[in-house]
């Protein structure tokens, strides 16, 4: 961490780091230790490195040249889990201690097996009557086994079994005309075939993510084009926070740049209709986490962001194109429950700058990139956290006065980001810390627990 | 009807206009070939090549196809498939095989029999449609019928009586699970048991009497690897392969955008693909397109920038020597410092736009172009109004290089040069002519693409009505390359 620069204004984090060597790596959480605390796993083709959020400290360990499926249990129950994993046809396991030796468990093909050139994180153990069992599709069978390779139970699986998943058409075949491998005079088709079937299992087993339920969200090319449609059609997500009622909040976008949003509320007033059109200024921000909740009421808040217009002349444009940057704005919208509606007046703003190439990217719906809404500080408020330069990562936290003009934490790494591994709470306490990933770094901002 | 129209003539460039139902997608961009609502067939054995749409055929007599005169195509009484080989039709119905001639003026049944398919009919489809599976692998002049089904690849060939299914399919690749499925292992309410789809894509192309099966290995997410399985056909021992291949290759690992496509004058594939980055050098960010191309398999790879454009093709064969070439092209918007770009962008209405040609050689392409083209293009607005044909422009449209109209085997430049024209640089030993020697006036807008739809050899211009949707039925102007002064 030598290289990067530390603008902490505040403890809101403490940063560990962790070298990658490719940029073909799984990064995901499990507990490595007998603590309640989550622990970062890096999986780069057979070698795991262990990032210990509690002390900062690392562990190596090397899978099989074959493992594929790859998960992280306690298999006897004594509170220290171990990784078990597919390898071929063998489940192993293999212990969280430093060059810990893979140990068989039994011999089985499962579908599984040589299902990836490199391991991935996949969840095989199941908890069943307090105990660990592995859970493994097979050709014909989904099995239950214990870590002994006893079978406990049996679903069938393939052709056999009771629901087909639906993933379009089993078999589909076609030409390619005018081909592109064949000479002039050659025949060239295509020919796909796909294979989805899942048992009946156990209520407690049973809770696919198909299954799931979903928000309809939308691309930003659907999102233009849906403030044209019935606002049947529009996207949506939950009014409150945990998705209680079927109340909810219906988005379009509007106006002559598509600056504006259209928001309708479904469902609040007890009917399943969609309620008055509103609109606001700026663009709605819709992230995986959620929409935030900035008040701590239970209720969704809209995030909108807008930039102030450079005007056209040869002289405002090549002083933008010469800045390299330009001014977002973000504006938070409460929800008020008195009225059913949101307010119209932002109950707190903040501006921010972002790289031109990132406002110019139709396929993004916005300025802001690597994004989270949620609590950073515990105190059950959404915050924000985004990057506003390709290297700079900032988060402001939302508190009884709305936001704070200046970032409560910025971090400058010594490379781009790429990406946002993951963002969770590790330790249950309330607080997100993040994982961020540059071209040669995993950087983990991990919340106190204190 | 406009009998002859001499639109430009230099270096005996002539232009005939005739309205036809036709439509012709965009030229595939690692190919340069374009997929066609009809096929071409000497039906009645005159020696022109006939239009023939699913239900009808408009017969070609001294160089016009006779749109008067509509022959409706014979029918089966059945949804069907149908494919053309020389001048006989072969319907493939749910569960029949029938082939049908031209004589004397009629359709004639010339086989017809029963045949239990590998895969589904057309019953899914509506009426009858154009596919490919007629297939001369032991050129005999008695075409085999090759069809795709679950367990492999199944042949059929003819015995005299009959066709008969020819040995044991050729097996496709075996399932694979889609992707690896990572998931989630924390916190443990999120924890979700899954089944990870399985699947199998591939490709297959058949060439005489060798089967290849081409298909693709993910390797994380954002590389794969590409297997190539080769199979002989035994045509003496009705076609029998082994059910191993004869040759296998495992290409090296590759960016998932590269594609497997021909582009040697030999039958290894080759793989190419390009993408967008944008170059920070300076300070306005400039999207740069990067080709990327292997022909050996992966093992080297060569790599040509542009900056701000993506050429509709990226490989055509420029000189006629059976070797694919490559296509960049070059936007003059952003030549200059940053105040002459934007000052380009808000008032300009001409575009230097500069194609260029590098030849492949000895299974290289050659670092520096070999052919080079600046040409102007007269906007019909500023680039900031971002008008229907400038998006057009950026989307490479405007510019086409898959045609050879003077038929000397090199391809030439068509370039849609302002909203009203199109204009015809034809090429020579050493590159493209600089000035146009033929122009079309087409309506502002109008759509265009490039293709041989009469079969003598020469490309043909066809012009599609602005406002024109694809499949709506609107007739194209086909403007055909002819021979000769005018």
């Amino acid at each position: 961490m030598t290289s990067a620069i530390l603008l902490c204004l505040a403890a809101l984090f403490d940063v560990k780091t962790l070298p990658l060597a490719t940029p073909d790596v799984h990064i995901f959480l499990a507990r490595a230790d007998r603590d309640t605390q989550a622990d970062v796993f890096v999986l780069k083709k057979s070698a795991v490195t262990i990032l210990f959020s509690q002390d900062g400290k690392t562990r190596s360990l090397v899978l099989p040249e074959n493992a594929t499926a790859t998960d992280v249990a306690d298999l006897d129950n004594d509170g220290q889990t171990e990784l078990v994993g597919v390898c071929g046809d063998e489940i192993v396991a293999i212990p969280l201690e430093e060059g810990g030796a893979p140990r068989n468990l039994f011999t089985l093909p499962t579908q599984l097996a040589n299902s990836s050139s490199e391991p991935y994180p996949f969840v095989l153990a199941v908890e069943r009557d307090g105990k660990t069992l592995l859970a493994l599709p097979c050709e014909e069978t989904f099995e239950l086994r214990t870590p002994a390779g006893s079978l406990v139970s049996a679903y069938p699986l393939g052709e056999n079994a009771p629901l087909r998943a639906s993933y379009g058409t089993p078999f589909r075949a076609w030409t390619v005309d005018p081909p592109r491998l064949s000479g002039r005079d050659g025949l060239e088709g295509g020919v796909s075939r796909t294979f989805a079937f899942e048992p009946h299992l156990p209520p407690e087993l049973s809770d696919s993510p198909l299954h799931a339920r979903t928000f309809r969200r939308a691309t930003p090319i659907q999102l233009r084009e849906a403030g044209q449609l019935e606002p049947d059609a529009w996207p949506w997500f939950s009014l409150t926070r945990d998705g209680r009622g079927d109340m909810r909040v219906l988005y379009a976008m509007a106006g002559p740049d598509m600056g504006d949003t259209l928001i309708r509320i479904q469902g609040y007033s007890g009917k399943n209709v969609a309620g008055p059109e509103r609109r606001y200024p700026g663009q709605l921000i819709v992230l995986d986490d959620g929409p935030p909740d900035f008040n701590h009421d239970g209720y969704a808040d809209l995030l909108l962001w807008s930039a102030p217009d450079p005007g056209i002349s040869v002289g405002r444009i090549t002083k933008l194109a010469t800045a390299g940057a330009w001014q977002t704005n973000l504006s938070a919208h409460l929800f008020s429950p008195e009225k059913g509606r949101y307010e119209p007046v932002a109950a707190s703003r903040i501006s921010c700058s972002a790289p031109i190439a990132w406002f110019l990217d139709p396929e993004e719906a916005g300025p802001l990139r690597h994004c989270a809404l949620r609590d950073f500080d515990g105190d059950g408020r959404t915050d924000l956290a985004c990057a506003t330069a390709p290297n700079r990562f900032s988060v402001w936290t939302f508190s009884a006065g709305g936001f704070d003009a200046t970032p409560a934490y910025e971090h400058v790494f010594s490379e781009a980001i790429i990406e946002m591994a993951f963002k969770a709470d590790l330790a249950g306490t309330g607080k997100t810390s993040l994982g961020i990933r540059t071209e040669h770094m995993l950087h983990v901002l991990i919340a106190p627990v204190k | 009807m406009i009998t002859a129209l001499a639109i430009g003539c230099l270096g005996a460039l002539v232009f005939e206009p005739q309205e036809l139902p036709i439509e012709l997608s965009p030229p595939d961009s690692l190919t340069g070939q374009v997929s066609a609502n009809f096929r071409l067939g000497d039906i009645d054995g005159n020696g022109e090549p006939d239009l023939v749409f699913p239900d009808r055929v408009f017969f070609q007599e001294g160089g016009r196809f006779q749109t008067d005169r509509p022959v409706p195509l014979y029918t089966v009484g059945d949804r069907a498939w149908i494919d053309i080989w020389g001048n006989r039709f072969y319907f493939r119905t749910r569960d029949r095989l029938a082939v049908v001639g031209w004589r004397e003026g009629a359709w004639h049944v010339l086989r017809e029999q029963s045949l239990h398919w590998p895969s589904p009919g057309p019953e899914d489809s509506n009426g009858t449609v154009f596919d490919r599976f007629v297939h001369d692998l032991d050129r005999d002049g008695e075409p085999e019928i090759v069809l795709p089904g679950v367990d492999g690849l199944h042949l059929y060939r003819w015995n005299s009586k009959g066709y008969e299914e020819a040995g044991s399919p050729i097996p496709f690749p075996p399932l694979r699970v889609a992707s690896a499925p990572a998931r989630n292992l924390w916190p443990p309410e999120t924890r979700r048991i899954a089944f990870p789809m399985r699947e199998m894509t591939c490709r297959y192309v058949l060439e005489e009497n060798r089967a290849t099966i081409v298909f693709r290995e993910k390797l994380g997410e954002r590389q794969s690897r590409y297997h190539v399985l080769r199979y002989i056909l035994d045509p003496h021992n009705r076609f029998q392969s082994d059910l191993r291949p004869s040759d296998e290759w495992i290409t090296e690992p590759m960016p998932n955008e590269m594609q497997p496509c021909r582009l040697g004058s030999d039958e290894q594939p080759a793989f190419a693909g390009g993408d967008w980055e944008l170059s920070e050098a300076s300070s306005l960010p400039v999207p740069v397109f990067e080709t990327r191309v292997s022909l050996d398999m992966g093992k080297t790879w060569q790599s040509f920038r542009s900056v701000s454009f993506r050429p509709q093709c990226l490989f055509v064969d420029a000189d006629g020597d059976g070797s694919a070439d490559l296509i960049t092209e070059t936007i003059g918007l952003l030549e200059g410092g940053i105040r002459e770009s934007v000052s380009r962008f808000l008032s300009a209405r001409r575009i230097e736009h500069t194609v260029a040609v590098r030849l492949q050689r000895n299974r290289l392409f050659a670092p520096q172009p070999d052919w080079r083209i600046r040409i102007a293009i007269e906007l019909d607005t500023p680039p900031v109004r971002n008008s229907e044909f400038f998006a057009r422009y950026q989307a490479g449209e405007l510019i086409d290089l898959t045609g050879d109209f003077d038929g000397d085997g090199r391809r030439d430049l068509l370039v849609q040069d302002r909203p009203g024209r199109l204009a015809v640089h034809p090429s020579g030993p050493s590159g493209f002519a600089a000035e146009a020697v033929a122009f079309i006036a087409v309506e502002s807008n109008a759509r265009f693409a490039v293709y041989d739809a009469n079969g003598d050899g020469r490309s043909d211009i066809a012009v599609f009505p602005a406002k024109a949707e694809p499949g709506q039925g609107s007739p194209a102007q086909v403007w055909f390359c002819r021979k000769g002064t005018p």
